[in-house]
């Protein structure tokens, strides 16, 4: 081997070990066709019932190591004029200025910082429990949280492949809880004749998409 | 007019009877009845999503109330 050939090598072989770990990452996205295969409820409790809203219209996409789940990266959004209770009544209120203002704040992201999660590979059917640290944003305030999460991976079969969509998937479930004072929403003592208390539980069921 | 009240006590009854019973279905309908086409779209979007994992061979993900107790763990 000639010295030129054997520097070639060794640039070749330094640049595979720098560029091995992210080359390993693929990217699952979601988006609004997968229909019931994404969800995002909020649960608040009131005196009589628990209020939900929910939505499938979820846009986002995630940066998955399966060799190492802590490397995940991502971002997810939801249209806040897509969340519905059922309720016309309650809709208008949710999207109104007083609470979600819609208007001037058309969507809540959530974007991932880090993540804690066994160093583990993910095979077909393989699922682990991870801690998810990231940032809402809610009617234009940003808050850190962090969700309690469990990640499975499946493989594509010929039926999902021809009936739903035709890539590998996640399958992500994540809930966390937020104070709705803190993104600047105080709540007025009723909504729609209903009180509400200040903490939301969000709860989130995903499958994205290997692309 | 107390001997008009006295006359038609039931009558007057009836319409209080009759006025709350609108109010009450009002408030029932416009902010604490769901939608029957939200719940059975809900429901369509549900049995898609189990479709779909029988197909992929998820059998049981675990609901949230472990999540929950992992949250509340902490």
């Amino acid at each position: 081997m000639s010295i030129r050939r054997a520097h070639l090598f060794t640039i070749t072989l330094a640049a595979a070990a720098l560029l091995g770990p992210t080359a390993l990452a693929a990217t699952f996205e979601m988006s609004p066709k997968q229909g019931g295969l994404n969800t995002v409820r909020f649960e608040n409790e009131a005196p009589f019932e628990t209020i939900t809203g929910v939505t499938n219209h979820v846009e986002g996409s995630l940066e998955v190591d399966l060799d190492d789940a802590s490397k995940t990266t991502g971002k997810v959004k939801v249209p806040v004029t897509a969340i519905k209770t059922g309720i016309a009544e309650r809709d208008e209120h949710l999207a109104s200025p007083e609470w979600l203002d819609a208007e001037s704040h058309p969507h809540i992201t959530f974007e991932i910082d880090r993540v804690e999660a066994p160093s583990k590979k993910l095979d077909n059917g393989d699922s682990l429990e991870a801690k998810v640290h990231g940032r809402i944003t809610i009617k234009g305030e940003t808050k850190p949280i962090v969700a309690a999460t469990r990640i499975s991976y499946h493989e594509a079969t010929e039926r999902t492949r021809k009936a739903w969509i035709k890539g590998d998937v996640l399958r992500v479930k994540a809930l966390f809880k937020l104070n709705i004072r803190d993104f600047g929403i105080e709540p007025p003592e009723h909504i729609a004749g209903v009180k509400v208390s200040d903490e939301v539980t969000v709860k989130i069921g995903l499958t994205p998409a290997k692309k | 007019m107390m001997e008009t009240l006295k006359r038609h006590w039931l009558k007057l009854l009836v319409a209080a009877l009759l006025l709350a019973g609108g109010a009450g279905f009002w408030v029932y309908t416009t902010m604490f009845h769901v939608d029957p086409d939200f719940t059975a779209e809900q429901e369509r979007l549900e049995q898609d999503k189990e479709a779909f994992d029988e197909a992929l061979g998820i059998e049981d993900e675990g609901g949230f109330d472990d999540l929950e107790a992992d949250l509340e763990s902490e």
